[in-house]
């Protein structure tokens, strides 16, 4: 069975609630899950925060279907905004702001990434946007900020934020080709 | 992606899967997508690219241990209903079942706890009560830490704010609830019952967005609260 073909049957899995379906999963994404979570919150914080969002989605079957698209790209999105609510609470919010403010939005030279290949095309994909919804997407995603601190920043609207970092995620899709929803 | 779904959700759909939206908004989201195959397909998308920016983050080890944690927590898991996949036409069916399965349970564990502990006085109280049955409201069940197991707890809360009902199987004595309501921390009592099942039910200033149950100021279960919009 293809890669693909092993993602499909896991997703189908995953839906159906078949026994050994969440461990799989998380033998397949767990590391990329945990990285993701950790960029947030912080290794220390991360394990509770991916294991409290795998258990969330597992109690509740309704949450995914394989309609939707793939399963890690769904879970990656779950484990995240679990993170980024874990730190909005109102004793982690200045720790979060502090943290927010030592992120670089580029990975330092040195550092092994989550996946060299898709580093590479994705640095070159958001090279490829207009500078406005770059930052905006990079500030948003990379340093975690919210829509409000981008917007004071930059000294834009909010509205215009919104907009800009829609736009600039409907055009990294383009611009990642159908491979960007593959993982 | 196509202009149809984009009319539906406009920009809030990418402001979802980059996690930029207040619970409230992003249950909507949620929500409609769960009913509709077009919104459902970009919002498939969308997390697909943001996957894809991952591979871009500094890449960390998980510890051993969270594969087991997760595999007992999930051993834990029981699915009352098969899954079905919800369309538009039906959305609502799951929604009523669940109602009615949650009014079973807060009456069945009130009931049984009145029963078995008449000298006692219980948490859900005839007014708690009154107030459920004449209210509309949400449930959430509750993420146990596994070392409380066999702890099981479900949140009953106002879809318009204003009180929840925890009830408990299986509760510790001097179990605590605490709820966060607007960003801050309320303590809403302990949990009352005879050890077997337990219940609390408290009024808020506000929507609850997050109940703790702790022991020992050890948190031992937690729920985050989503409201209809």
């Amino acid at each position: 069975m293809t890669l693909a073909g092993e993602d499909a049957q896991l997703a189908n899995d995953f839906a159906a609630r078949k026994g050994g379906a969440l461990e799989a999963a998380y033998a397949r994404y767990g590391r990329a899950l945990f990285s993701v979570a950790a960029h947030v919150v912080g290794a220390d914080d991360a394990e509770d925060c991916v294991h409290d969002a795998l258990l969330r989605v597992w109690e509740r079957p309704e949450s995914y279907r394989p309609e939707r698209g793939a399963l890690g790209a769904f879970l990656t999105t779950c484990v995240r905004n679990e993170a980024l609510a874990a730190t909005r609470s109102a004793g982690r919010r200045s720790a979060r702001e502090e943290r927010a403010s030592q992120l670089e939005a580029a990975v330092p030279e040195g550092i092994e990434v989550v996946d060299h290949v898709e580093a590479e095309r994705v640095r070159v994909a958001l090279a490829r946007l207009p500078a406005e919804q770059r930052v905006a997407l990079e500030r948003a995603y990379y340093r975690c900020e919210s829509q409000r601190a981008i917007a004071l920043a930059l000294g834009v609207p909010l509205g215009t934020i919104k907009s800009r970092l829609a736009l600039g995620l409907r055009r990294l899709a383009g611009e990642l080709g159908p491979q960007g929803s593959n993982r | 992606m196509n202009d149809h779904a984009r009319e539906h959700l406009g920009d809030d759909l990418e402001l979802y899967v980059l996690g930029l939206l207040d619970r409230g908004s992003a249950a909507r989201v949620e929500a409609h997508a769960a009913g509709c195959a077009s919104c459902l397909g970009r919002l498939g998308e969308a997390e697909g690219v943001l996957a894809t920016l991952a591979a871009d983050l500094p890449a960390r080890k998980p510890p051993a241990a969270l594969a087991d944690r997760l595999g007992r927590s999930a051993a834990g898991v029981r699915f009352s209903t098969p899954r079905a996949a919800p369309r538009r036409s039906d959305a609502r069916v799951p929604a009523l079942l669940a109602v009615a399965f949650v009014f079973a349970l807060a009456f069945g564990l009130a009931f049984a706890a009145l029963l078995r502990e008449r000298s006692r006085t219980p948490a859900l109280d005839p007014i708690a009560i009154a107030t459920i049955v004449h209210g509309h409201f949400s449930h959430a069940t509750m993420v146990v830490d596994p070392r409380a197991a066999p702890l099981a707890a479900k949140v009953l809360y106002a879809r318009a704010g204003g009180w929840i009902a925890v009830l408990v199987d299986h509760p510790a004595p001097g179990l605590a609830v605490f709820a966060t309501v607007a960003g801050r921390e309320v303590h809403c009592g302990t949990v009352r019952g005879d050890g077997s099942v337990g219940s609390a039910f408290a009024r808020l200033p506000g929507r609850a967005e997050r109940v703790e149950l702790r022991l020992d100021a050890r948190t031992v279960a937690s729920a985050t609260l989503v409201y209809p919009k």
